[in-house]
């Protein structure tokens, strides 16, 4: 046939005008609208420089293989000192990209103090602001220790850990490991930087009875627990697994909860692990977030990648890391969330953007899977078209679609996975991100929750920085 | 008994989801039984119960799916296994596009996304927007349909080539209309199926030609658009041959109909021999062209006008196609004669006021062999230039109101007739004006009611001695009605002819001895 695949029938692609596509689909033919805007806002330089780049495409596929096939296990709970690779004694890891003490906002700084007392470097908060301030302190992004951290992200050396390692073949990257603290549940906590007595008795409480617990549990299973599947289940009931967790939290305590019963024999200490489960939401989002790490990070180094394999702020600024550009941040100032609020509390008090929590969105659920959530859709406007909209406008901007996390809302579509910054640059699109909200002032806690678009500036630094490497 | 098991590691999918792609595999006629599920300790014992439990399923784990399938050979087993795996990831709609068919794609390659099985790109986008697009496009296998104009010849023939190298179909740009698989894309008249297949460098041309193949009772297998330009010299008919090459390769088409303005010499060559090469019979006809070129060849047959080479096609298909009727009928004549009597002496001059690009074309080939001097904005012979002022008409004028001068930043005027309403009535308004002559295109795509327009654009030019002539282009089956449209045309005054060709003949013969 001198033209093959044609005559039989036409499935449409209508890249402009709509009522072509309206025509099609009024003849029951099918037919997807796609709305086209000029590619990098018609800038003939841009164009030339994405047309520069399309070596990328084998690359993306090599680096999305990866990701695709990997298993994030929660195989043990460790302490940060004796499991974080790297961890020195007087380090604090916080969220995003490097920063200095001068430069971080109220929350992260809270954190820092109540981090410090914590560990009983000071006895009080102005001693340990103090002693922060002195240098003698080194504070590092929990991702340059392959760690992740919600919100503040802070981890000091005593603090319990998960263990997540990536059960992929050794030829697709599997093999590694992520970690991430417990989480401690919502209001006054530490991530959100408040350091009050409250707060410091739970975190004792969660490094002397919570972790052995569940470290037992998890070594009473046959082999941890796959966080995939609980992910790819929690998607099927609702959570988006960012700013929902109800379901996964649900799932995974359900799966431990007989190796729990049969590990430990104090009944007192089970009924409080399972109360303080019952009582968190959030729980799994410090398992998800190892889990998207340990999946990224697989992609890290590979030669010519345009996928981005971290996004994260720290408050101050936000900053991202793109597999073919080695560990390299890409960073501009962190934009305010917008949000819906407790009481008593409102926009103005809101803390820029903050948080290791995008990793989420970069591995494609959160704001990516929207759809999932139905629930939550009050964060993009209040309707579920609102959310269907928001995923598939990220399908403008990733490389694939995940074999694993699917949507049942969208016929069981894959989630959008694999941020490609050439994509961005060329659609004018940027990744939305739910995320809970910090007061800027240090001690306070989360005062909401909401969604934001990630800023323009590191997309655009990296893009620069990939064209000028593949040219050279 | 041939039992395959597959097991997917950390491969979560929903039980009920597993349940419809179990039971899709059992229905197969060479499958005795099959299960698609998570391997949890129930699970497996309910598989050894139906005795599909292989050996290779039992060290599977709650995280781990299981595929099994018993066939009547190992070969058919392994198959089914692909096909069942391939449904855990595949969309899941068959007709539409899905959950997000409502929501618009964000790029072409997110509508790949949404339904892979996409085999052909609609363009309606800026001109130099087109071919880094549809190059996209071309290397993802899809077909291209490209209505946009303003694209340069060299990316036409640029996109031509790389089609061409792909077994892909580059139409357009400037590709107005195909029908194809049963589909009308871009403005298209609703046809009945049937063995006539066109291919045609000319939007409004296979729509004229189409309506005349239904009108006499004949059918279309599909119609393949390639843009006017590509008929010329520079492009050399690399779409227009393709498309007459997979005409004559296509079961469903008896008979080829190959319309266009008239090709460049080269081209035109390339064209013919092409035709004469297909074993099938072909009807040759290039508006304006003549008619001897085409009859030196062989199994090549010619028409003198758009509507007289789809009849033709009818007739060669072996269906009994009506009798020519009379272009301009005793009724016609009998209403020139009536209008001529009594008209003023000043007015003398032809206007045509055209949506549609072929059809003006055709316009000047009909009424130039028997009234000289016509002036257009697109001039049938290119050596005369384009008139002086498209805006205003002297003499005898015919304009198309589709050409790019008119429609830049705005919708066509098949789309939107506003500007041509305008122009009637500019046109009507003119003492000089003896003849307004105008073309109404039905089908997909065009205005819901354009004849009730042009017909409110005639009250309201309120003009008693200009002669209003007007061709309806459309089928039964059209949305806007066929007779309904000719029935409001002849309300508001017109004489309503059935071909554009009868138009054409009814205006020259009203024209004829006026001295215009």
């Amino acid at each position: 046939m001198s033209v093959k695949n044609l005559l039989d029938g036409v499935r449409v692609a209508n890249v402009g005008v709509a009522l072509f596509a309206e025509s099609i689909a009024a003849q029951n033919a099918p037919v997807v609208q796609v709305d086209w805007r000029p590619p990098a806002g018609g800038d003939p330089k841009m164009i030339e420089r994405l047309d520069s780049l399309t070596a990328c495409d084998a690359a993306n596929d090599a680096a999305i293989e990866r990701l695709q096939a990997a298993r994030p296990v929660w195989v043990d709970i460790g302490v940060a000192i004796e499991d974080i690779p790297g961890m020195g004694e007087r380090t604090l890891l916080h969220a995003g990209p490097p920063i200095a003490w001068e430069r971080m906002s109220g929350p992260l700084k809270g954190a820092m103090i109540g981090a410090a007392l914590l560990e009983g470097w000071a006895q009080d908060a102005e001693a340990a602001e103090e002693l922060c301030a002195s240098g003698e302190i080194a504070f590092e992004p929990c991702h340059h220790h392959s760690a992740v951290g919600p919100m503040a992200g802070v981890v000091s050396p005593s603090m319990p850990v998960s263990i997540i390692e990536n059960r992929a073949p050794a030829e697709l990257g599997g093999g590694g490991r992520a970690y991430c603290t417990l989480n401690e549940g919502l209001g006054k906590v530490l991530r959100y930087g408040a350091y009050s007595e409250d707060v410091l008795t739970r975190l004792k409480w969660m490094a002397d009875e919570l972790a052995p617990a569940l470290r037992a549990a998890l070594q009473a299973t046959p082999e941890g627990l796959d966080i995939k599947n609980v992910i790819a289940r929690a998607l099927q009931m609702g959570d988006e697994a960012h700013n929902r967790n109800v379901a996964a939290t649900s799932t995974v305590a359900r799966a431990l909860m007989p190796y729990l019963a049969e590990a430990v024999n104090d009944t007192k200490v089970v009924s409080r692990v399972a109360e303080f489960l019952a009582g968190n939401d959030h729980f799994f989002l410090n398992l998800a977030m190892p889990a998207a790490k340990a999946s990224l990070d697989t992609m890290a180094g590979v030669e010519g990648c345009s996928i981005v394999y971290a996004m994260s702020r720290n408050g101050t600024d936000f900053g991202i890391r793109v597999a073919g550009l080695g560990d390299a941040w890409f960073t501009a100032p962190a934009k305010h969330p917008v949000g819906l609020f407790f009481p008593g509390y409102s926009q103005e008090d809101a803390n820029p953007d903050i948080g290791d929590s995008a990793i989420m969105e970069t591995l494609g659920v959160g704001g990516f899977a929207m759809a999932a959530a139905p629930a939550i859709v009050e964060f993009v406007g209040g309707s579920t078209a609102e959310a269907f909209q928001a995923t598939n406008e990220m399908y403008g901007i990733t490389w694939a679609r995940s074999r694993d996390y699917t949507l049942p809302a969208l016929d069981f579509a894959g989630v959008p996975t694999g941020v490609d910054i050439r994509k961005v640059i060329e659609t004018g699109i940027y990744p939305v991100i739910n995320t809970g909200i910090a007061h800027r002032e240090p001690g306070v806690g989360q005062i909401g929750a909401g969604v934001l678009r990630a800023p323009e500036a590191p997309f655009q630094k990296a893009f620069k920085a990939l064209v000028e490497k593949m040219g050279g | 008994m041939a039992l395959a098991v597959r097991v997917l590691s950390g491969a979560y999918h929903d039980s009920v989801k597993l349940m419809r792609i179990s039971a899709a595999a059992s229905e197969k006629v060479h499958v005795r039984g099959a299960a698609a599920l998570m391997g949890t300790p129930m699970n497996l014992e309910q598989l050894a119960a139906s005795g599909l439990l292989a050996e290779e399923a039992k060290g599977a784990g709650p995280n781990d799916l299981v595929l099994v399938v018993d066939a009547d050979a190992p070969e058919t087993a392994q198959e089914e296994l692909t096909v069942m795996e391939a449904a855990l990831t595949a969309p899941r709609s068959g007709g539409g596009a899905g959950a997000l068919a409502d929501i618009s794609a964000p790029t072409l390659d997110a509508a790949l996304g949404e339904d892979p099985a996409i085999n052909l790109a609609l363009f309606s986008i800026p001109g130099p927007s087109v071919r880094r697009e549809a190059e996209r496009a071309l290397s993802k296998g899809l077909h291209c349909l490209i209505f946009s104009d303003n694209v340069s010849i060299e990316d036409e023939v640029a996109l031509k080539r790389m089609g061409r190298e792909r077994g892909l179909l580059v139409m357009g740009p400037d590709c107005g209309t195909a029908h194809i698989g049963g589909v009308g894309l871009g403005f298209c008249n609703v046809v009945r199926p049937g063995g006539i297949g066109v291919a045609g460098a000319a939007g409004t041309g296979i729509q004229e030609a189409m309506a005349a193949v239904d009108a006499s009772g004949g059918g279309i297998s599909c119609a393949l658009g390639t843009g006017g330009r590509d008929v010329s010299d520079e492009v050399g008919g690399l779409a227009m041959i393709q498309a007459i090459e997979t005409l004559s390769e296509d079961a469903a088409t008896e008979v080829l109909l190959v319309l266009g303005k008239p090709p460049e010499p080269a081209a035109m060559e390339k064209v013919l021999e092409a035709a004469a090469k297909c074993a099938k019979p072909a009807v040759i006809h290039f508006v304006g062209g003549l008619s001897e070129d085409v009859r030196k060849h062989p199994g090549l047959h010619a028409a003198d006008s758009l509507a007289e080479a789809g009849r033709l096609a009818v007739s060669l298909c072996g269906e009994q196609a009506d009798a020519t009727p009379p272009e301009v009928d005793t009724d016609a004549r009998e209403r020139i004669a009536e209008w001529s009597r009594e008209k003023d002496r000043g007015r003398r001059f032809l206007r045509g006021v055209y949506t549609g690009g072929t059809l003006c074309a055709e316009a000047q080939a009909i009424i130039g062999k028997t009234l000289g001097g016509i002036r257009s904005n697109a001039p049938l012979d290119k050596s005369q230039g384009a008139m002086t002022d498209p805006m205003g008409s002297e003499g005898h004028a015919v304009v198309d109101l589709g050409d790019d001068l008119f429609t830049r930043g705005k919708p066509h005027p098949m789309i939107d007739p506003a500007p041509r309403s305008a122009r009637i009535v500019q046109e009507a308004r003119d003492p000089e004006t003896a003849v307004v002559l105008f073309d109404v295109v039905l089908g997909l795509g065009a205005h819901d009611d354009p004849a009730g327009e042009a017909a409110k654009a005639i009250e309201e030019a309120s003009s008693p001695g200009v002669l209003f002539i007007a061709s309806v282009t459309g089928t039964g089956g059209d949305p806007q009605g066929l007779n309904v449209q000719r029935a409001r045309l002849a309300e508001a005054g017109a004489l309503v002819a059935d071909t554009h060709a009868g138009a054409c003949l009814a205006a020259a013969a009203a024209l004829e001895g006026l001295g215009g």
